[in-house]
């Protein structure tokens, strides 16, 4: 495989807004085993307000649209 | 990046495919530059300057593969780092000490909860290298080394004990996990590095092959 460098500078450009804009799914479900097990009144309503901000930041818009046109695999 | 077997290419290019990269996400998305000259602190607005991007460069055995793993760190993931030399008569007692104390120091200033990276062994710097790697490492992982794995699962539990919690308000939710690495080191050595990665876990990754793309 001969590797396509503009793949790699494309890529790269895609790959650094992503890591900016969006949450790592593994993260997202440590929240959930978080929230599961807080005891705490104020840790389990500072959870919960940090979930409704990740999910308010991650509502679809500029991210997926800019991204380029890949060859993805599903 | 992780190159696979059987993978043809121009290394220098490669580099200064990554750079571009993210000089244009910068530029053209546009995102806020965050890196400056550490002396003059001027900003280039390019998310670029001397030595950075930073590039790591691994090769593993897949066939036809080349992984991109781009992690952006800022004060929250790297401020909160720390390396002691520690000699073998302090034990692996005070590896663990050294992790928790860290923890305390830090508080709420890391934006927990958190994933504590330790690096356990090697020389400096691969010490604080692999407190990275564990910092990064994602979620539902474990070390690969018996010991470290040990002492990982000790140090989760120790960690959220500490009442620091989320944001440091308060709570058992101080870190979703402490992640462990571990190398050979010297005999007349102990040492261990934390990186202690905020609550953003700020990575993307993807695979490049013949096929395409694929976004982890």
């Amino acid at each position: 495989m001969q590797l396509d460098i503009k793949e790699v500078e494309e890529l790269s450009k895609t790959l650094y807004i992503r890591a900016l804009k969006l949450l790592p799914r593994d993260i997202k479900q440590g929240f959930e085993r978080l929230m599961a097990q807080e005891t705490d009144a104020t840790g389990r309503a500072v959870l919960g307000t940090m979930v409704e901000n990740i999910q308010v930041a991650e509502v679809p818009r500029t991210c997926s649209a800019r991204t380029p046109a890949f060859r993805f695999i599903t | 990046m992780t190159i696979g077997r059987n993978v043809e290419f121009d290394g220098a290019a490669m580099k200064e495919a990554i750079r571009r990269g993210c000089e244009r996400a910068t530029k053209e998305h546009p995102l806020r530059s965050s890196v400056v000259h550490p002396i003059t602190r001027k900003n280039d607005q390019t998310s670029c300057g001397v030595g950075v991007p930073l590039i790591n460069v691994d090769f593993d055995t897949r066939d036809e593969t080349v992984e991109i793993e781009m992690i952006p760190k800022g004060s929250g993931s790297e401020n909160g780092s720390f390396l002691q030399m520690l000699v073998p008569a302090d034990g692996i007692s005070a590896v663990k000490r050294f992790v928790v104390d860290k923890v305390i120091e830090c508080g709420g200033r890391v934006c927990p909860p958190t994933i504590v990276g330790v690096g356990i062994g090697g020389t400096s710097d691969l010490c604080m290298h692999l407190a990275k790697i564990a910092a990064t490492r994602p979620l539902g992982t474990t070390c690969k080394d018996a010991e470290g794995a040990g002492i990982e699962a000790q140090l989760s539990d120790a960690v959220n004990e500490l009442g620091i919690g989320p944001q440091g308000l308060g709570g058992r939710s101080t870190s979703f996990r402490v992640h462990v690495e571990v190398a050979a080191t010297h005999i007349t050595m102990n040492p261990v590095a934390v990186n202690i990665q905020c609550q953003s876990a700020r990575r993307a990754s993807a695979i490049i092959t013949p096929g395409g793309i694929a976004f982890e």
